[in-house]
């Protein structure tokens, strides 16, 4: 008779762990889509700015035209991003174009000294940087969260709950050297 | 005492020192006592080789006469008893004779190094009174009701913080706060009964912080260690990482999302990286009380000795960085130019 109780203790056990297993590797793949869905809602924060942008440069010929040909790529570039599907190629695409924009705009800015030193292109700027700093965090909290994700799902025991009942495939985290160096804070020690 | 000649000028030096460095409050003070010790006609090193041996041998003749007169009748003579009582005393005071130089000017080394940092980083004592700044604060921040039977603040400092885009002036403070207990126990009496007893049991505990005029937001904190009277968490971010440590409660969800930008966010993960137990709690008259357990935000990173003459000299006229203060100063920093929307 004890042994069958043992038995059923054991059982219980394994089925407690196995719930909790399951329900924690859930739990970290939300928080990869809730990070995510946070990355793409910062690069969309770009869009905020874009008719500001279009409103500095318009008295400026030579220079709108450069310019607002990269505003359309990256219009375009924002609109392909989808919130619900993690899509590391996309937003890689999406933060090049904002590249490319930023450098258009540092090069064609030196020929107009009064536009560089006007408060509203200097506001400009430092919400761009911010906006650019507020991406490379949010990239860094996706992959932090990948990170767990993936080692979640990869130790034992962990990883034969999630091949027979989860059935997640490990994600693949984000690596741009240019929108993570958009992130600056490091603290003093 | 019988100090070499030497030895007895230095250890008054060192008096002197200890007490002048206690009163200084400037710069101009605590120079006019630096060069005080820079015009002292005699070695910095204390010579306490001989008491050190007197210390020695006294030890080893008493615990051998001891050990001898033991060993031949398993007992002591009254005689024996006189010279061990008369040699531990011996004993002990050369032993602090040997070692009290040592002990002092370890102390006046410190305390000059550590009001050369204070000064070095902007900081000044406040004088004021621990129980009613305990009660102010109290009124002020949350982070204050703690302790069920005493609160005090034992240590304020004024200093200021000159960022790239603001400067503010702040309060350092140590809050120590005493927590009650009653205790229960059993026993048995000398009649075989079980019995209980009551008694009271004090828990002293420390916290640290600062408190500036923040400004930019209201009713806010992020709670990485129990603030007393704080609801549910208001608002959690992506991160896994911040919402093992903090949890945000704000007055609503929108003001957390609008205040925790991702920015912000990685800010505090670092944050926690060099402070422990840390909360940032703002009050409806949007003031900031930064709270954490670390003590050793403006304590002196030097060691050196005044023994060691050159290198305390060059200790003390070189710039001395308390680092977690730097930290935590930088970090509020941070959050205000983040909050600050430039649209």
């Amino acid at each position: 008779m004890t042994g069958i109780w043992i038995a059923i203790g054991i059982a219980v056990v394994l089925v407690i762990a196995i719930i909790a297993i399951y329900n924690a590797i859930i739990n970290r793949a939300n928080a990869v889509e809730r990070a995510w869905a946070n990355v793409i809602t910062q690069e969309r924060q770009k869009n905020k700015i874009i008719p500001h942008l279009e409103d500095v440069v318009k008295d400026y010929k030579e220079f709108e035209q450069g310019t607002l040909t990269k505003v359309t790529e990256l219009r375009s570039a924002l609109q392909g991003l989808d919130i619900g599907k993690v899509d590391t190629a996309k937003l890689e695409q999406a933060e090049a174009k904002t590249g490319e924009l930023l450098k258009s705009l540092n090069v064609t800015v030196e020929n107009y000294p009064e536009l560089k030193a006007s408060e509203t292109y200097q506001k400009l700027m430092r919400e761009i940087t911010d906006q650019q700093e507020n991406i490379g965090a949010a990239i860094r909290i996706f992959n932090q969260n990948v990170e767990d994700f993936n080692n979640g799902i990869e130790v034992f025991p962990n990883s034969l709950v999630n091949a027979m009942l989860n059935r997640k495939e490990k994600i693949k985290t984000f690596s741009d050297s240019q929108a993570e160096e958009g992130f600056e804070y490091k603290p003093n020690i | 005492m019988l100090y070499y000649k030497n030895n007895k000028a230095l250890i008054s030096l060192l008096k002197n020192i200890k007490k002048k460095v206690s009163l200084s409050r400037s710069r101009q003070e605590l120079d006019a006592v630096i060069s005080e010790l820079k015009f002292f006609s005699g070695s910095y090193q204390l010579n306490t080789k001989v008491y050190w041996i007197i210390f020695t041998v006294l030890l080893l003749v008493t615990g051998l006469l001891g050990y001898w007169d033991w060993s031949q009748r398993q007992s002591f003579q009254q005689s024996t008893w006189i010279i061990i009582a008369a040699g531990g005393v011996l004993t002990l005071l050369s032993g602090i004779t040997a070692y009290y130089p040592h002990h002092l000017m370890s102390k006046v080394s410190h305390a000059l190094l550590q009001r050369d940092g204070l000064l070095d980083n902007n900081l000044t004592p406040v004088t004021f009174n621990g129980k009613t700044t305990a009660r102010q604060f109290q009124q002020r921040f949350s982070e204050f009701h703690r302790g069920n039977y005493s609160r005090e603040i034992h240590e304020l400092f004024k200093g200021s913080y000159q960022g790239d885009e603001y400067s503010f002036e702040y309060h350092y403070y140590h809050f120590h706060y005493v927590d009650e207990r009653i205790v229960t126990d059993t026993y048995t009496d000398s009649n075989g009964r079980v019995r209980t007893r009551t008694r009271r049991e004090y828990d002293h505990y420390d916290r640290y912080g600062l408190i500036l005029p923040f400004g930019l937001l209201r009713n806010f904190a992020v709670i990485g260690f129990s603030l007393p009277g704080a609801g549910k968490a208001t608002y959690k971010p992506a991160s896994n990482r911040f919402n093992k440590v903090f949890k945000v409660v704000a007055a609503s969800e929108i003001e957390a999302a609008k205040a925790m930008k991702p920015t912000v966010v990685v800010a505090f993960e670092e944050l926690s990286n060099v402070l422990s137990k840390v909360n940032f709690e703002v009050n409806d008259a949007a003031d900031l009380c930064l709270s954490f357990a670390d003590k050793d935000l403006i304590a002196t990173p030097n060691k050196v000795k005044i023994s060691e003459f050159d290198a305390f000299i060059e200790a003390l006229e070189g710039e001395q960085e308390f680092q977690k203060l730097k930290a935590a100063l930088s970090h509020v920093h941070y959050v205000m130019t983040k909050l600050d929307s430039n649209f």
